[in-house]
């Protein structure tokens, strides 16, 4: 039964719509084939397909076609697929558009891909991947859903990662320090989160992709950190490589203080889980580097952004957000008591606080989201 | 979110003139370059096929490229007259920029892609026979890769040797 299905059932139930109406709406929304989700991934998942195909073509290097040939075969398939893109906006085909524009994002990189092949271009992979967002940059706005800005902003901060490992430029500022480059690959997204919310003048699928991005750099860096400490490696501090994130901080901290949606508290939490996210790559300055700090900034980094994503009322992020906080604290009794984990009765101790935790969370997820909500308005 | 056409039309039409640009350039090097012939031999003789192009190092037949102590910089080989350059000086006839990396001088051009079906043939090639590379060098040091030689012949028109039964 779709989500839908079951509003529909409980508004029934409740008496605020009648089964007249509810059918009514149901057969509305069966009948919107922009609302077929599985017609749009099957749309999708066949863009990416062909893409793929004609990326492996292209690598398998046919030396019977004459490279001209190949060149300008290339630029008329863009241009075709480019015109069926436009085709499909005028003709108001949401889902026949998502897909020739992701076709089209596909062919454009197929394209470097080719036009590497016949010109013997050295490089490496990053550079090509950096180049192709660079020049899909705009295109990526003309999406309507979440995939293609969502794919879009997969390949560039994957590739920027890549980059500030690998790359001459980067490398000079980086210096393979690891732990700088994953701290500030969440600030950067946060700072383009906020650029494109502010070129767009609204929620886009864009800030939407970016912002998502920014929580997963930000919880894969924090627990990069506490891993580096627990595997006694530590991190070490360098105001070269730590530049970058100071300059990205003041960015999207100016960007979040002008930001007219946002009140004051929301405002207020985010700048708190930014600065708290920072603190425990700053620890070594001090020697404070012990497990039980970076715990302790671990949960108030996911506590201020759990009530942030509560007061912006992004409820499923922040009961994600509530679950990793949990999760942490689970981790932190193994850390407190590791003894105790290890034989037969912390096993079960452990057993039953993963189910307590599992069954609180289900009774007590919607009522926190709402505390949490009202607490943040 | 983009909803007008034109601005649609505006913002699929960069890509493509990005893409176009870019071919221009490469072709641009290769016409207006000065052609050079210089050997190459593999990294690792046992591997020298990835995927589907041959990886390879430049004999420039220069001393002292990317000696110690000198790494992920900028640098030039200078083939008229030979030497290696830290600093573009304007005294170089014929240069070739790059930047050294772990004591190797790398240009952008020490690849060579090609097609499936020869990969494994060229391979071999390259390892029993001598190869070399075509460049075309312009004069701000900017390279592109203009063909593969074996035996100083196009690897287009190369044939291995029949074997004896």
């Amino acid at each position: 039964m779709s989500k839908l299905d079951t509003a529909l059932e409980e508004w029934v139930q409740s008496k605020i719509i009648s089964p007249e109406q509810a059918k009514q709406i149901r057969d509305h929304e069966a009948a919107r084939p922009e609302n077929s989700w599985v017609l749009s991934g099957v749309y999708a998942l066949g863009a990416i397909v062909i893409g793929i195909g004609i990326i492996s073509l292209i690598a398998a290097n046919w030396s019977s076609i004459p490279n001209f040939v190949k060149i300008i075969g290339d630029f008329v398939l863009l241009i075709i697929v480019a015109g069926l893109t436009v085709r499909a906006a005028v003709r108001e085909k949401p889902i026949q558009y998502e897909a020739w524009l992701l076709g089209f994002l596909i062919l454009v990189l197929a394209s470097i891909g080719l036009i590497s092949q016949v010109y013997h271009t050295g490089g490496k992979i990053f550079q090509a991947l950096l180049f192709w967002s660079a020049i899909t940059f705009v295109p990526m706005f003309a999406s309507r859903r979440i995939l293609v800005p969502f794919l879009w902003t997969a390949a560039f901060v994957g590739s920027l990662a890549y980059a500030a490992a690998e790359s001459d430029a980067l490398e000079m500022i980086f210096n393979d320090n690891y732990a700088a480059i994953a701290m500030t690959m969440p600030l950067l997204c946060i700072t383009l989160a906020a650029i494109t919310h502010r070129l767009t003048k609204a929620e886009s699928r864009a800030t939407a992709a970016f912002g998502f991005w920014a929580l997963i750099c930000g919880l894969t860096a924090l627990a990069a950190a506490e891993l580096r400490e627990f595997v006694g490696h530590g991190l070490d501090f360098s105001t070269q490589a730590y530049t970058p994130a100071y300059i990205l901080v003041a960015t999207s901290a100016t960007a979040i203080l002008l930001n007219r949606q946002y009140r004051k508290l929301p405002k207020i939490l985010l700048i708190t889980a930014i600065v708290s996210f920072l603190i425990p790559f700053h620890l070594p300055i001090h020697e404070m580097n012990s497990s039980l700090v970076h715990a302790t900034l671990t949960v108030l980094t996911l506590g201020t952004t759990s009530l942030f994503l509560a007061s912006i009322k992004a409820r499923r992020l922040f009961q994600w957000f509530l679950f990793f906080l949990g999760l942490r604290f689970l981790i932190l009794y193994f850390q407190a008591f590791g003894g105790l984990a290890t034989t037969g009765f912390g096993l079960i101790v452990s057993g039953s606080m993963f189910i307590g935790m599992a069954v609180l969370w289900n009774k007590y997820r919607n009522p926190i989201a709402a505390w949490a909500e009202r607490w943040a308005a | 979110m983009i909803k007008a056409k034109r601005a649609l039309v505006t913002a699929l039409a960069v890509p493509i003139l990005a893409l176009a640009a870019l071919t221009l350039y490469k072709k641009y090097i290769l016409t207006v370059g000065t052609e050079v012939v210089l050997p190459i031999r593999g990294f690792d003789p046992r591997d020298l096929l990835a995927g589907h192009y041959l990886i390879y190092q430049i004999e420039y037949g220069v001393d002292g490229i990317c000696s110690s102590g000198y790494d992920e910089e900028q640098a030039f080989v200078c083939l008229k007259p030979k030497e290696f350059l830290r600093y573009n000086n304007g005294e170089c006839e014929l240069l070739i920029a790059g930047s050294c990396r772990n004591d190797r001088f790398e240009a952008g051009i020490e690849k060579f892609f090609v097609p499936e079906e020869k990969a494994l043939l060229l391979e071999q090639a390259v390892q029993e026979k001598t190869g070399s590379i075509v460049l075309s060098v312009t004069r701000s040091g900017e390279t592109a890769v203009k063909d593969l030689l074996i035996d100083g012949r196009s690897w287009q028109t190369y044939q291995p040797p029949a074997k004896v039964q």
